[in-house]
C-alpha cells in the first residue's frame, strides 16, 4: 500500500465541500417539493375517469419508470438547448429530478389514496359531507399519514439520486469530492467527506420517519 | 453523404446495448448470490456476521451508486488493484445492489410466519431442510416483485457506468450526441432500448405485487 | 300497526336497478309510515343492501321513484345533502372515521354540514353517548374500541343530524356474538322512541320483537311483505319458508 492520507485537503477546499453539500440539500429540496406537487398531479391524473388523461399519466409513469435517469438528464439538459431554450445546469438538474422523481411520487399518492376504503367515502356521503370536504378533512389526512414514511424514503432516493448531476458538472456533493480528487490526485479523503454527508443526511431522513411512524401510531390509529 | 439512420444511429446504440446487457446479467446473477447469502445470514442473527452484514447494508444505502462507483474506480488503484471500467461496474453494481437484495430476501424469509419454523422444527428437520422445503418456497412468492424490481434499477444504474469510460447504451448515445446529433432523438431512442428491458420486467413485478 | 291514516315517510314504487346487464332489483314497491319499523331480509345477494343504499342514493336507480318525507330521491335536482339530512345510515362494518376521536366522529357532520356551533354539537354528542352508554370513551379513538361499542358510536353518529329515518345495513353481522345483544338493545330503544327504520338483518328475534312488517326479498323481487308473526307462523311462499327453515 503506498497511500498517505492527507486530510489537511479537506480543510483546505473546505469552501468546495460546504458550497457542494448545500447544491446537494438545495437542489434535493426544491426537487422533491415541486416533485411532490407534479406527483399529486399526475397520480389524480390517473385516477380520471377520462380514459385519455388516465392513459396519458400512466404511460409517462411507465416510461420514467422504465428509462436511467441519466438518460433522462441528458435529454433535458443537452435537448433543451438544442431547441434554443437555454437555461442554466442547476436548473436543467432539477427538472429532469422533478420530472424523474414526480413519477414515483405518483405511485406513492396512488396507493396512499387507494388503501382508504370505500366505505369513508359511503360514510360521508351519507352524512352529507360534500366531496370537497371528505377528500380535505376525510381521505387526505388518512391517506397522508400513509404517503408520508415512503415520501420520506424517496426524498432520500432523490438526494443520491442529485449525484448524477455530476455527469453535467454541477457542484453538488459528490461532483465536489470528485474535482477535489482531480485536483489533488487524493480519492480516498475528498471520497469519504461526501460520504459522510451523505449518510449523514440519509440518517436524519430515516430517523425523522421513524419517530414520525410512532407519533402516527401513538396518536390513536 | 447522409448515411441511413439505420447504420448512423441503430447500429452504433447496438453495440452499446451489448455491453449493458452484458453488465446487468453479470451483475444481477452476482449481486443475487451475495443478496442470497447475506439476506439468511441476516435473517438467522449470527452475533458478530450479522452485525457486519447490518453495517454493509446501512452504509451502502446510505451512499448514492456514482459515488460508490468513483470510490471503487479511483481508490482501488492505489493499492495495486487496477479494474477495467467494466469489472469496476461490475463490482459495484454487485456491492450496491446486494445490499438492497439483502434487504429484500431478509424480510421474505421474515414474512414466513413463526408457526412454519416451528412446525419445521417439530418435524425434525434439520436447517437447511426447513430452509430448501418450507420457508423459501413460501418466501420466494413474497420476494418476487421487490425483486424484479431491484433488477430493474440495477439495469437503469449501468448508464452511470459510462461516466467511468464504459462505452455502453448510454455513452453511445452521449458520442453520437457531440458528433452533432439531435440530442432528442438520440436519447428518446436510448430511452426506447432501456424501456424493451425494463417495462416486461416492471409490467412482471406490478403483476405478481397484485396477486400475493 | 300501520293505520290508514297515518303519514307515509317512504314511497317507493316501481323502482328497478340493474349492474350492467345483473338485474339486481326488479319493480319493487312498498310504503313505509312514520314510525315504524321495517325489518328486510332474504337470501345473500338477493338485493338487500342494494335496495337500502338507494334510498339514500349511495346507488341510482334505473327507474320508478323513491319518495322520503316528500323529497323525490331520484330527482337529479335533489342536493345530496338534503337526503343526507333527513336520512341516517349505518353500516355493516361501522366506517367511523379512524384518524378522529369518537367525540369528533359525531360532532363532525353537524358542525361542517348543519353549521351547529361546536358548543351545541358537543352538547348533542354528549346526550347521544349517554344514550348509547359509551359516554366514558369520548376522547378515544376508533381503533380502541370493541365492535359493539364501534357501532353504538355509529348509531350515535347518524342519529347527532336528527334524521327522520334511520336505515341500517345488516348492523351486527360484523360483530362477536357476544357484542349483538348491546347494539340490539340501542336499536329497540330508538325504536321505542318512534324513530322510523328500515333494518337489514338477520337477528329474526329482533324482527319478531320489533318490526312492525317484514320484507322478504328473493333474487331482486319482493316476495312477502307482511307482519312478522304472519312472515315466522305461516309464510305464504316456498322461498320464505325455506329461507325460515335455514336460518332458525
Ligand atoms: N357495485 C356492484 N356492481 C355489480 N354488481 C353488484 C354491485 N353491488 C352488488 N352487486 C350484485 O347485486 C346483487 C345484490 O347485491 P346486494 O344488494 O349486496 O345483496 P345482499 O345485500 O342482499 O346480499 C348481487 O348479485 C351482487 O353481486
Ligand atoms: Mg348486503
Amino acid at each position: 500500500m503506498n497511500y498517505f492520507f492527507q486530510w489537511r485537503i479537506i480543510e483546505k477546499y473546505s469552501d468546495y465541500f460546504y458550497r457542494g453539500f448545500f447544491n446537494t440539500l438545495s437542489i434535493s429540496a426544491i426537487s422533491i417539493s415541486l416533485a411532490l406537487i407534479f406527483g399529486i398531479i399526475l397520480a389524480i391524473l390517473k385516477r380520471s375517469e377520462i380514459k385519455g388523461l388516465s392513459w396519458l399519466s400512466g404511460g409517462y409513469i411507465n416510461l420514467i419508470r422504465s428509462t436511467p435517469l441519466l438518460v433522462q438528464v441528458y435529454f433535458v439538459y443537452f435537448g433543451l438547448p438544442y431547441i434554443n431554450i437555454n437555461i442554466s445546469g442547476y436548473w436543467c438538474g432539477v427538472i429532469a429530478l422533478v420530472l424523474n422523481s414526480g413519477a414515483y411520487i405518483s405511485e406513492i399518492v396512488r396507493a396512499g389514496l387507494e388503501s382508504i376504503p370505500n366505505g369513508q367515502v359511503e360514510a360521508a356521503q351519507s352524512l352529507g359531507i360534500d366531496k370537497r370536504q371528505t377528500y380535505i378533512y376525510i381521505i387526505l389526512p388518512q391517506a397522508l399519514r400513509k404517503i408520508i414514511p415512503p415520501l420520506i424514503g424517496q426524498f432520500t432516493y432523490l438526494i443520491k439520486d442529485s449525484s448524477i448531476l455530476a455527469a453535467i458538472g454541477i457542484y453538488e456533493l459528490t461532483n465536489t469530492a470528485n474535482v477535489v480528487h482531480a485536483r489533488t490526485f487524493k480519492p480516498i479523503e475528498p471520497f469519504v467527506v461526501a460520504l459522510l454527508g451523505y449518510i449523514i443526511i440519509v440518517t436524519i431522513l430515516m430517523i425523522s420517519a421513524n419517530i414520525l411512524k410512532k407519533k402516527f401510531s401513538l396518536s390513536g390509529y | 453523404m447522409e448515411s441511413g439512420i439505420f447504420d448512423r444511429i441503430i447500429m452504433q446504440l447496438v453495440t452499446g446495448l451489448y455491453w449493458t446487457l452484458c453488465l446487468s446479467m453479470a451483475a444481477s446473477i452476482l449481486s443475487l448470490i451475495v443478496g442470497f447469502v447475506a439476506g439468511l445470514i441476516k435473517s438467522i442473527h449470527v452475533p458478530i456476521i450479522t452485525y457486519v452484514v447490518n453495517f454493509y447494508t446501512y452504509i451502502v444505502r446510505g451512499v448514492p451508486f456514482l459515488l460508490l462507483l468513483f470510490i471503487i474506480y479511483y481508490v482501488l488503484p492505489f493499492f495495486n488493484i487496477r479494474l477495467s471500467p467494466f469489472i469496476a461496474g461490475v463490482l459495484s453494481l454487485v456491492i450496491h445492489e446486494g445490499a438492497y437484495m439483502t434487504e429484500i430476501i431478509r424480510s421474505g424469509i421474515e414474512s414466513v410466519e413463526k408457526g412454519q419454523h416451528e412446525a419445521a422444527h417439530s418435524l425434525g428437520l434439520n436447517y437447511f431442510q426447513k430452509m430448501r422445503y418450507i420457508i423459501l418456497p413460501q418466501a420466494i412468492k413474497i420476494t418476487l416483485p421487490p425483486l424484479a424490481g431491484q433488477f430493474v434499477l440495477l439495469i437503469k444504474s449501468t448508464a452511470l457506468i459510462s461516466l467511468i469510460g464504459l462505452t455502453d447504451l448510454t455513452r453511445v448515445g452521449r458520442q453520437l450526441t457531440q458528433r452533432g446529433e439531435n440530442p432528442f432523438l438520440i436519447f428518446f431512442i436510448v430511452g426506447i432500448f432501456y424501456f424493451v428491458i425494463c417495462y416486461p420486467i416492471i409490467n412482471i413485478s406490478d403483476r405478481l405485487e397484485r396477486s400475493v | 300497526m300501520s293505520g290508514i291514516n297515518q303519514d307515509i315517510m317512504v314511497n317507493i314504487n316501481n323502482v328497478c336497478k340493474s349492474y350492467g346487464q345483473l338485474e339486481v332489483l326488479k319493480d319493487i314497491n312498498f310504503s313505509v309510515a312514520k314510525g315504524e319499523v321495517v325489518v328486510i331480509c332474504g337470501p345473500s345477494g338477493s338485493g338487500k343492501s342494494t335496495l337500502i343504499r338507494c334510498i339514500n342514493r349511495l346507488e341510482k336507480i334505473n327507474s320508478g321513484e323513491i319518495i322520503v318525507d316528500d323529497i323525490s330521491i331520484q330527482n337529479p335536482k335533489t342536493k345530496i345533502v338534503d337526503i343526507s339530512k333527513n336520512i341516517g345510515m349505518v353500516f355493516q362494518d361501522f366506517n367511523l372515521f379512524p384518524h378522529m376521536t369518537v367525540l369528533k366522529n359525531i360532532t363532525f357532520a353537524p358542525v361542517k354540514v348543519k353549521k351547529l356551533k361546536l358548543k351545541e354539537a358537543k352538547a348533542i354528542a354528549t346526550k347521544l353517548l349517554e344514550r348509547v352508554g359509551i359516554l366514558d370513551k369520548a376522547d378515544q379513538y376508533p381503533s380502541s374500541l370493541s365492535g359493539g361499542q364501534k357501532q353504538r358510536v355509529a348509531i350515535a353518529r347518524s342519529l347527532a343530524m336528527q334524521p327522520e329515518l334511520i336505515l341500517f345495513d345488516e348492523p351486527t353481522s360484523a360483530l362477536d356474538p357476544e357484542m349483538v345483544g348491546e347494539v340490539l338493545s340501542v336499536m329497540r330503544d330508538l325504536a321505542d322512541d318512534g324513530m322510523t327504520m328500515i333494518v337489514v338483518t338477520h337477528e329474526m328475534g329482533f324482527a319478531r320483537e320489533v318490526a312492525d312488517e317484514v320484507i322478504f326479498l328473493d333474487d331482486g323481487v319482493l316476495i312477502e311483505k307482511t307482519t312478522p308473526e304472519d312472515f315466522f307462523n305461516n309464510p305464504n311462499h316456498k322461498r320464505a319458508q325455506e329461507f325460515l327453515s335455514q336460518i332458525l
